[in-house]
């Protein structure tokens, strides 16, 4: 008995640390694209912050309440076993809501004009490095919303009672940590007047 | 251990709205440093209480902050190349890409 128990804790501990090993890997791809927005940002800082005054502040101040909450959720239903279900399903319904919420803000984008390429509309003569933040725009916010329904699938699958509840919950809370750092950058910096 | 979990909360809603203040104070440049500020002491909050850094097996921390090291060092070196090119404009060194092509 007392080595069953033994086997399920280096199981569990493997799972952990094996989550933690591709969270590493996924720090350097997210890596490299920040890098490449620093990079941006020190050759063209007019246009990127062009760019940030022409994205929607109240979206992206509303999505980001909604992963933070949803971060919450699965936390609770991870600490208290008794709350897993209602934890999981919320934070689902929470990362649904992101989604639903991007869908509109990315309507309202290409409404204004603002997806790169021919119907571009461009408020500078910086028309290239104004592309460029839109570029890195949609890009990182795609590549993101790819992680959250890959987080959503795992979701559903904790729910059906498969896999580790725990290792879900590491990552769903990875994938807001990245939101987190999108965040300033598409919407925050350069906002102001000064 | 609820609890902490509704503190954390509490605490990226109130740096959230810190981050969003900030965006409106004139403070040019600097902006940069103070809005990616924040959002490293929010990360830091999700990972060490929301994603139980605090608790985890000792190898695990190890890969995080390897990971961190890595993208640490990516940055520097990459970021060295763009800090340093107004050195040489100021010396009057042309940078590489405008140097003569035989």
């Amino acid at each position: 008995m007392a080595e069953q128990s033994l086997e399920k804790g280096y199981e569990a501990d493997t799972s952990l640390i094996g989550m933690w090993l591709f969270l590493c890997t996924e720090v350097l791809f997210f890596g490299a694209l920040f890098f490449a927005y620093f990079a941006y940002q020190h050759l063209y800082p007019l246009a990127m912050a062009e760019g940030v005054r022409r994205t929607d502040l109240t979206f992206g101040t509303i999505n980001t309440v909604l992963l933070l909450t949803s971060s919450l959720s699965i936390s609770l239903g991870v600490v208290q076993p008794r709350w897993r279900t209602r934890g999981f399903v919320g934070a689902g319904a929470l990362g649904a809501a992101f989604l639903v919420v991007k869908g509109f803000e990315y309507a309202k984008d290409f409404q204004e004009g603002l997806f790169p390429g021919p119907g571009f509309i461009a408020v500078s003569r910086e028309t290239g490095p104004e592309h460029i933040f839109f570029i890195f725009y949609f890009t990182a916010t795609a590549i993101h919303a790819l992680h959250m329904l890959i987080g959503l699938g795992l979701i559903t699958y904790a729910l059906k009672g498969k896999g580790s509840p725990v290792v879900v919950a590491l990552y769903w809370s990875f994938v807001d940590i990245v939101w987190i750092c999108l965040y300033p950058l598409l919407y925050l910096v350069g906002r102001g007047a000064g | 251990m609820v609890r902490t979990l509704f503190f954390a909360w509490g605490g990226l809603l109130a740096l959230l709205g810190v981050q969003v203040g900030l965006a409106y104070l004139p403070l040019g440049a600097a902006h940069l440093y103070f809005a990616l500020g924040v959002a490293v002491a929010m990360a830091s909050i999700v990972a060490w209480i929301f994603m139980e850094l605090i608790r985890a097996p000792h190898l695990a921390r190890i890969f995080a902050y390897a990971g961190l090291f890595w993208v640490m060092a990516m940055f520097a070196l990459g970021g060295s190349d763009y800090a340093t090119r107004a050195w040489n404009r100021a010396m009057g060194i042309p940078s590489a890409n405008q140097l003569p092509r035989d």
